[in-house]
């Protein structure tokens, strides 16, 4: 019986006190919140107005008016070729290729290239977007300055690739993470199971097939459903596109902001928040049940 | 100085038994070794004579003091660590000095401890430094000396011997043994390296699956092998174990091995309660054993398979009709793999278990 | 032949990522900066502008203030949990841990937005710079607890074993020992709290109104003239002041104990 067992570093009791502010914590700013939103998604709270004091329970009203909500359907669609595209495509691509990269050559061509990934990754977002909104501008911006200096006409591109600057966007915010952890993941294999690929005389593309891939599987896809969380609960795009033009833009993240707070509709999008945490924990128990199988 | 006493005591983690019914006495100024495998409960026996762990039943002394229920702070006892836990944020100095300093001494009075003891174990040179920046061997002596400077009751050494290299090992084996002669404080000892063991120990406790299975002077449990599993453990190479059956050969008991039969001249006692024909096993230390090269009667026929020349002796691994025999040869001996010899046990030291494992005659 | 392939395939690469940050170093020391690119003579006159600027040097001083406090909440808040879980066993103690390690991932900035409005809202916490510390604690805990915890189970436990049989107390054992152990770890996650504080956005404008409360990520949007245009430079020079302490503080945690251990912090 574990009852028995003491504990000659740090008692049961004096552990319960250390741990007790932080469930408190948690507990009241993240666990309740997270509760609570599935209650209020219940009911009609507004921001302003009578149901801003006396909200009425709805029962699934909200929930049914959300589903067949056509901007709703538009904007699960945008988050799904978000998530897809500068998830999945492009960081756990970028960051694999990069990590492979980064594995062959040492020094300070690593040291400089990783640097500048992990600098696009810590940089904080307003003047992240600030820095894509001058990239991306249509009359001075470098992107389209350089297309000018090769003969090709400037694209307006928040209007004419909408999504696709999004995920160009968010790929080279996040691929920092990917690349880190694939990196690590390369470092766990012993370099003699290479060296042996070498003597045998293994192509570079063999040695990645057949050794480097099949051993850092499982990390590929724990990342591949990191960033799937992350990606979905990015808010960054806002600060760029505001969700337009026309809506072209508007990722569930922003979606569930408008109705909250500029349509002050606090119940609907409480809502919202409950499907969304539903989908978080779905994704999330994938995540932990390969976190386990990893672990056993 | 104190002795150290241990009354059937049991630990148990969740549903996993550590250490069972563990009864042992250790008498002042003792070195007594808690030997075995890893897993056989030894470092939680030593943890809980510091009061690391408590015992799930059973009781501890220390001297004629019930510490069962006292915190490690009140025991006096000290303990080094297998990887010596010298504190990475104090200088050598600071971490020798840390027992005197929680017991609130005056400070000139423990720095002048702490040199004196510094330098009677020869680290008086690198007191200033820290712990990263000295070698493995100064580590192990800056340990010791944390242990020794406020004069604990007892010693308490948890594998202490196994981060060093195998020459440094051997120093510090003798280094230690004299020290603890000189000082006269009870030691406890925790390893599973045999030869630390029958080399420094006044007497050996052999621990298995968390019970003590043989407790004794290291020869004696090294040549008198309480059962099959501490015949099996100790010495390199370990016994040769030959199983056969109890027969009369021209009238006095022996053991069939195969076709041959080996004579007990000096049936150990006991020997009366396995009936004729039970299963035995005999142990055959390889030192115990000589090769006939010339052909005769006696012996276990064998044939030579392997010989690997070590310097001071030679070990010959040989093929016999009840399994493989390894021998150790002192002298020069021609011999080539494929050779059949006869092999030819010394009587005085046969060893003999009974169908269970036990040994017949364990006194 | 293999090796100069890859160099030239990660210069490329890096060249990519690079050219968005261009803007970045060569805009604040713009006389006259745009949106694009230009080099001109450097001059520092945008960093004037900055510090005459009473919004933009309150926003700094509401970021430092907010992210320093969460800082100095949340560090010893989760070391002690850490040690807690990693150093003592109580029954129910994995499965805390396993619904701890769920909620931070489940529970995210998007996904709480809209209760943690109203429940600050019913705790009389909107716009005021408490509840956005509460907020972020509370959101930064479980993170920074599994990165201390991980480093706490790192340190061999013979070490507070060592200064109990030595004849520590156990509060002693805390003191001497322990803490001094466990200060790296903190370093790191006090570093790691205060970059992720200091660069939020989401949080303070939900969860604040006024201007003058209003963190450097938030008073950024008020940089127009009286017609709408926005002031490029103070936001260029801005922009650079506010980035450089999480990059010089990145550097410091790169050279002292390595970043890659600790990926998993975003989010």
């Amino acid at each position: 019986m574990r009852m028995q067992y003491d504990n000659p570093i740090l008692s049961r009791r004096a552990a319960a006190v250390f741990a007790l502010p932080t469930l408190v914590f948690i507990g009241v700013f993240l666990a309740f919140p997270a509760l609570w939103a599935i209650y209020i998604g219940l009911t009609n709270l507004r921001l302003t107005g009578i149901s801003a004091i006396q909200p009425r329970f709805v029962g699934f009203a909200n929930f049914v008016s959300i589903l067949r909500d056509s901007f709703f359907h538009n904007s699960l669609r945008i988050t799904a070729q978000f998530v897809l595209g500068s998830a999945l495509i492009g960081q756990l691509l970028l960051g694999l290729l990069l990590a492979v990269l980064l594995y062959n050559v040492k020094g300070p061509i690593n040291d400089i290239v990783s640097s500048i990934v992990i600098l696009a990754w810590i940089i904080p977002e307003v003047v992240v977007a600030y820095l894509w909104v001058a990239f991306l501008d249509y009359d001075f911006g470098l992107l389209n300055a350089t297309r000018n200096l090769l003969g090709m006409p400037a694209v307006n591109w928040f209007f004419s690739h909408p999504v696709l600057s999004i995920i160009i966007f968010n790929t080279w915010r996040g691929t920092a993470f990917s690349m880190l952890l694939m990196g690590a993941a390369l470092q766990t294999i012993p370099p003699s199971f290479l060296e042996t690929a070498d003597v045998i005389g293994a192509s570079e593309w063999r040695k990645f097939r057949d050794i480097m891939l099949p051993l850092i599987r499982p990390h590929i896809i724990t990342n591949a459903v990191l960033i799937t969380i992350w990606t979905f609960n990015v808010f960054g795009p806002f600060l760029l596109t505001g969700g337009g033009p026309a809506f072209a833009t508007d990722l569930v993240s922003i979606y569930t902001y408008r109705n909250a707070f500029k349509y002050f509709k606090l119940g609907y999008g409480s809502a919202i928040s409950t499907i969304i945490l539903a989908i978080n924990l779905i994704l999330a128990s994938v995540y932990m049940k390969l976190a386990r199988r990893g672990r056993a | 100085m104190a002795g150290v006493h241990l009354e059937d005591v049991s630990k148990s983690f969740d549903k996993v038994q550590a250490v069972c019914d563990v009864t042992i006495t250790i008498a002042d100024g003792e070195f007594f070794t808690l030997l075995g495998p890893s897993g056989c409960g030894k470092t939680t026996t030593l943890r809980m004579v510091a009061g690391l762990e408590s015992p799930t039943s059973g009781r501890v002394f220390i001297g004629d003091r019930d510490v069962t229920k006292e915190p490690p702070k009140n025991r006096n006892v000290a303990m080094v660590f297998q990887n010596y836990a010298l504190y990475p944020h104090m200088t050598v100095a600071e971490n020798i000095g840390y027992p005197l300093r929680i017991r609130n001494k005056p400070r000139a009075q423990i720095d002048r401890r702490v040199v004196d003891v510094a330098e009677g174990l020869a680290i008086g040179d690198i007191l200033s430094r820290r712990p990263s920046e000295i070698s493995g061997g100064q580590q192990q002596r800056a340990a010791l000396a944390r242990a020794i400077i406020h004069e604990p009751d007892v010693f308490l050494f948890d594998e202490p011997l196994s981060n060093l290299d195998a020459k440094l090992r051997a120093d510090a084996r003798t280094f230690l043994k004299d020290l603890q002669a000189r000082m006269g404080i009870t030691t406890v000892y925790v390893t599973h390296d045999q030869s630390e063991a029958m080399a420094m120990s006044d007497r050996v406790a052999v621990m298995d699956q968390g019970t003590v299975v043989q407790i004794g002077p290291p020869l004696e449990v090294y040549r008198r092998p309480a059962s099959v599993f501490v015949a099996d453990f100790l010495g390199n190479p370990s016994m040769n174990l030959l199983k056969g059956n109890l027969t009369l050969h021209e009238g006095t008991p022996a053991v069939q091995l195969g076709a041959a039969a080996v004579p007990l001249v000096q049936p150990p006692p006991g020997i009366e309660r396995v009936a004729m024909g039970d299963a035995v096993t005999l142990g055959l230390r390889p030192e115990d054993i000589s090769i006939h090269i010339q052909g005769g009667e006696d012996g276990i026929p064998g044939e030579v398979h392997v010989v690997e020349p070590l310097g001071s002796e030679t070990l010959v691994s040989l093929k016999t009709s009840v399994g493989s025999v390894k021998v150790k040869v002192f002298h020069d001996m021609d011999l080539a793999p494929g050779d059949v010899v006869r092999l030819v046990a010394n009587p005085a030291r046969v060893r003999l278990f009974d169908r269970a494992g036990t040994a017949i005659g364990l006194a | 032949m293999k090796r100069a392939l890859s160099v030239v395939a990660l210069l490329l690469i890096a060249a990519l990522f690079a050219l968005p940050i261009l803007w970045l170093v060569t805009a604040p020391f713009n006389p006259k900066p745009t949106l694009g690119l230009q080099l001109a003579k450097p001059t520092l006159r945008n960093f004037e502008g900055v510090f005459r600027n009473p919004t933009a040097v309150r926003g700094l001083r509401n970021s430092l203030l907010q992210a320093a406090a969460a800082m100095l909440i949340a560090t010893p808040v989760a070391t002690m949990a850490a040690y807690a879980f990693s150093r003592a066993s109580f029954p129910g103690q994995h499965t805390i841990l396993y619904f701890l390690i769920l909620l931070s991932s489940v529970v995210s900035g998007v996904s709480a937005m809209v209760p943690l409005y109203v429940l600050m809202q019913t705790l009389g916490l909107i716009d005021k710079h408490v509840g956005l510390v509460m907020v972020y604690v509370g959101g930064l805990l479980p993170t920074n607890m599994f990165i201390m915890k991980d480093f706490v189970d790192s340190i061999p436990r013979a070490y507070e074993e060592a200064a109990l049989v030595d004849g520590s107390t156990p509060r002693q054992v805390l003191l001497n020992i322990a803490f001094p152990l466990c200060r790296p770890g903190m370093a790191v996650i006090a570093v790691l709290i205060f970059v992720s504080t200091w660069s939020n956005f989401l949080m303070p404008f939900i969860l604040l109104r006024s201007a003058s409360k209003a963190p450097a990520s938030v008073a950024i949007y008020t940089f127009f003239n009286e017609v709408g245009i926005p002031l490029i430079g103070l936001i260029a020079a801005y922009s650079f002041i506010y980035t450089l302490p999480v990059v010089v503080l990145y550097l410091i945690v790169n050279r002292k104990f390595g970043f890659r251990f600790y990926g998993g912090i975003k989010g």
